[in-house]
Parts: structure tokens; C-alpha cells; sequence
């Protein structure tokens, strides 16, 4: 049976690819078990700078496989909705940013599983709802809290309470996406931010990631008081192979760019 | 050694990097990026102990390509800023001590060789400026901060928002040149100061170098490692470009 999800290594850039086209990449077990664990084992690997995470076919995906829970017997167990383990955490705690391009619909479960990425860019084909509330499940993967921080309260309740589908364009005019682009250009800008991010300075980036999310949680002048902190102990950590590693980073990026030329 | 970049050894120890781009050491992303190599190449290069920089021509360097720079694309853009915040970087913070043989007008993006140099040597027909607010460019981040590192706040303010340079003596006075030589004793002064400074220790002298230099250095890798602006011309540059070179 092929996978439920396709796996790619391009460089330091993972891409995973949500592969049950013909479910619209609906989330049964077998799927949400692939990506907790392909998310674990990439989290584990330092040769890994960035993730990007988008569907196959028309859907990035329509959500948890309702068609696949009806079947089991109880909804509750059928799945590890909120151990340790579950996909959310395993999500929360990987270390590198994870860039959803999100190529169709996305929803309810599906439109949560977007919102675990650092962030998200759409095709024009891309639409977004939350249907929870129609289908009668409460939503466990952040929808209540992580939607209204992205979009503001009243167009998640929009959202929320009717189930109605945003398209693209309203997406990016609410924030919930960054960029819009035709389909084919999608995983192209995909690749090209993944690629962006394996160029910077790892553990800068890991302490401006964390700043950003704790942004989120913390008063503003906790936040400032809390990232000067971090400033001091970096600029105190400038080791000269640090620095020498940094130089040497920034000249082979300088060579690339530079193309060749006549004298004079 | 490069078409552009010729590499002699004066006395040994010294390494003394000839800059040829004919006629004004015109500045390309090519040639900074050759520059920037060759400086890493000597900085690894035990022999070597101390580093001249000089021009053959009558002037130090003029910066940009003026006619050149009116045909960037993007691409070229973000190289030739490339370009400029690692090559001035790699004299800046090269290990081993740098000397700047001034020979002529070191005029914008010119001037940065100099200021990025640990001692700088200049004759009296020498001139001194940052013409970017005339050309309608701002100032990529590496250059900026070698700027304001090496340059007391009232010359900054006076070169980098009148655009006009100033002579060797004024120069002398505030600290861009450290002496000015006659236009005949300028290789000879500058080899002296290059044979004193390759007997300074030099695991310390790169320790202390990197006290002295370390912070600025810092603060622009970690500007460089972010992302980078997509485009470093804007609306007036052309315009303003066209009008320097008449």
C-alpha cells in the first residue's frame, strides 16, 4: 500500500507531502501516526534547517477522516488526541520552522494542522473553514486558541460559529495566510523561504523562534525585558569560531551571487 | 592572483595587495569578492604577517562603477551589496594587521578599504568622502557600521549627509588617516609601518584586534545572517547617478 505521506529531502529542507489525494488527504490513523513520527525523527535530525508541510492533490486536507472514526468503536481511544505523543505537541516541540503551503482546502482538522506550522502560504485554489462546530466535535488541536490570536476574535467566531469557507484572498487580507500565489508557484516560494531559513545562523534563528512564540504569551514589557536578556548572552557568546563560522557562511552566500564578469 | 588584484611580497612577512581594476579600482561584486578571498587566503597564510593595500593608479579607489551600477538588475544589486558588506568585512576583520597605502581619492564605497585598515598612510592630494546621499543609494549594513565604528560622530554626520569630501589634512586631523606621507616616500612609509606591525605578537595582536573591532564585527554577521533586502537602489538612484557622471 503506498504511504499516507510522502517524505522529501532536498538539502537541509524536508518536505512532507499529506498523500491521500483521493480523501482529499483526510487524517486517519495511519496519516496523523506518519507525520507524528516523521515529525519526531526530523525533529531529531541536525542536518534538517526546515519543514514544509503540503497536501497532494485538491485539498491540503479536509480534515480528521470522520469516515474512519465512525468505524471504530470509540471515538475517544480510537485516537491519541492529547498525550504526550499526540501530533499537536510533537508539532509544538520541533525545532525547526515549519512553512505550510497550503495547495487546497483546508479543514477543520486540516485547517489546524496548517495553523501547527511557523508559517502558512496559500495557492489561490487554497479555502479555509472550521466546521467543528457543524460536525459536533470540540476542537482539541488549538483551533479555539490559535485561530482568534492569528485572525482577532471576531472573524475566528466567523469562522468557528458558521463553518463558512474563506477564500484565499480573505485569508490573506485576515492574516491567516502570508502570501498568495498561483498553484504552481506555490511550493517554488515554499522552497525558496525553507531555503532562506537554512541560511541563517541556527541558533540565532532557534532564539528569535522562541522569542517570537513567548511574544504571544508575555506583557510587552516582559517580552523586551526577556529578549535583551537573550541579546546580552549572545552578543557575550560570540566565540571567534563562531564569528569565523558566521564570515564564512556569509562569503560562500557572497560568491553565489556574484556573477562572473570582464575586467574593466 | 586575480586581473584585478596582483600580489606582491615587498619584505618578507609582508604581503602587499596591489588593487588594478584601470583605471579608478572601480568597485564590482567580482573584485570585492576576489578581494574578500584573497584576504582570507593571507589571513591563513603563516608566512604572512602584515598586509599593505595599495593602488597603482592616481587614485585609491573611486567606489562604484557609476555607469555600470545604472544597469543593475535585482540580481546585480544584491550582489554588488553582497559584495561590499563581505569584502570590507574581510579587511575589517582580518586577523593580521592591515595597512592602507592611500595614494589618491578614496572616495565612496573607495573610502571603506581605508576605514576598514588598522593604519592608514595617505599623500597630501589624497581626498576623503561618502558621496552615497549623492548617488541616491543609503548605506548596505557592513559599511554603515565600519562607518560609525571608525568615524567620530561629527565627521560621520559631516561625510555621509553632505556627500562631499574633505582633503588629507583634514582627514589627518580626525582620525581617518593616521599620517600623511609625500607622494614619493608613500611605498617606503608604508612598508616601515607594515615591517613594525608584522613583529607584534601575533596571536595577541588578533586577540586584541578582535577587542578592539569584535563587537562591530558581531553586529554585522548577525545583520548579514538574517535576510537580506531584495532591492538596494530605489527611485531617485538612477536619476542621481546619471547627474554625478554628467
Amino acid at each position: 500500500m503506498e504511504s499516507p505521506l510522502d517524505i522529501a529531502r532536498d538539502g537541509p529542507v524536508a518536505v512532507l507531502t499529506l498523500n491521500r489525494p483521493e480523501k482529499l488527504n483526510a487524517l486517519n490513523r495511519a496519516l496523523i501516526a506518519a507525520l507524528t513520527r516523521a515529525v519526531r525523527e526530523l525533529s531529531a535530525d541536525d542536518t534538517v534547517r526546515a519543514l514544509i508541510l503540503t497536501g497532494a492533490g485538491r485539498a491540503f486536507s479536509a480534515g480528521v477522516d470522520l469516515g474512519e472514526l465512525a468505524g471504530s468503536g470509540d471515538v475517544s481511544t480510537g485516537l491519541d488526541w492529547t498525550g504526550e505523543d499526540n501530533l499537536l505537541n510533537v508539532m509544538r516541540a520541533c525545532p525547526h520552522p515549519v512553512i505550510v503551503a497550503v495547495n487546497g482546502f483546508a479543514v477543520t482538522g486540516g485547517l489546524e494542522l496548517a495553523l501547527m506550522g511557523d508559517m502558512l502560504i496559500a495557492s489561490t485554489e487554497a479555502r479555509f473553514a472550521d466546521t467543528h462546530a457543524r460536525v459536533g466535535i470540540t476542537p482539541s488541536w488549538g483551533m479555539t486558541q490559535v485561530l482568534p490570536r492569528l485572525i482577532g476574535l471576531n472573524r475566528a467566531r466567523q469562522m468557528s460559529l458558521t463553518g463558512g469557507f474563506v477564500d484565499a484572498e480573505t485569508a490573506l487580507d485576515w492574516g491567516l495566510v502570508n502570501e498568495v500565489v498561483p498553484p504552481d508557484a506555490l511550493m517554488p516560494r515554499a522552497r525558496e523561504l525553507a531555503a532562506q531559513i537554512a541560511e541563517t545562523d541556527v541558533a540565532t534563528m532557534r532564539t528569535i523562534r522562541g522569542l517570537i512564540a513567548q511574544s504571544a504569551e508575555l506583557p510587552l514589557a516582559e517580552g523586551l525585558t526577556l529578549e535583551q536578556s537573550q541579546f546580552g548572552t549572545h552578543i557575550k557568546g560570540v566565540s571567534p569560531d563562531a564569528v569565523g563560522a558566521a564570515k564564512e557562511r556569509v562569503t560562500r552566500r557572497g560568491q553565489s551571487l556574484t556573477r562572473k564578469e570582464t575586467n574593466g | 592572483m586575480t586581473e584585478h588584484l596582483e600580489l606582491q611580497t615587498p619584505a618578507e612577512g609582508v604581503a602587499c595587495i596591489v588593487m588594478k581594476r584601470a583605471p579608478v579600482n572601480a568597485l564590482s561584486a567580482g573584485f570585492l569578492m576576489d578581494l574578500a578571498g584573497l584576504i582570507d587566503q593571507l589571513a591563513e597564510d603563516e608566512t604572512v604577517r602584515s598586509v599593505i593595500l595599495a593602488s597603482p593608479f592616481r587614485v585609491f579607489s573611486a567606489g562604484l562603477d557609476l555607469k555600470e551600477a545604472q544597469a543593475f538588475d535585482e540580481a546585480d544589486e544584491r550582489a554588488i551589496v553582497e559584495g561590499l558588506n563581505v569584502g570590507f568585512l574581510a579587511i575589517y576583520a582580518c586577523p593580521k594587521p592591515v595597512i592602507a597605502a592611500v595614494n589618491g581619492a578614496a572616495i565612496a564605497g573607495g573610502l571603506f578599504p581605508v576605514l576598514a585598515a588598522d593604519y592608514r598612510v595617505g599623500v597630501e592630494r589624497a581626498t576623503f568622502g561618502l558621496a552615497e546621499v549623492r548617488v541616491g543609494a543609503d548605506f548596505p549594513v557592513g559599511p554603515l557600521e565600519i562607518a560609525r565604528d571608525q568615524l567620530s560622530p561629527a565627521m560621520l554626520r559631516r561625510l555621509m549627509l553632505t556627500g562631499q569630501p574633505v582633503d588629507a589634512e583634514t582627514a589627518l586631523t580626525h582620525g581617518i588617516l593616521d599620517e600623511i606621507a609625500a607622494e614619493d616616500a608613500l611605498d617606503a612609509r608604508t612598508l616601515e609601518v607594515a615591517k613594525e606591525m608584522a613583529q607584534l605578537p601575533r596571536e595577541t595582536f588578533a586577540s586584541v584586534k578582535r577587542q578592539v573591532k569584535g563587537t562591530t564585527t558581531a553586529r554585522i554577521l548577525d545583520a548579514l545572517c538574517g535576510p537580506q533586502p531584495d532591492r538596494w537602489f530605489n527611485d531617485e538612484t538612477r536619476p542621481a547617478m546619471k547627474r554625478m557622471i554628467g
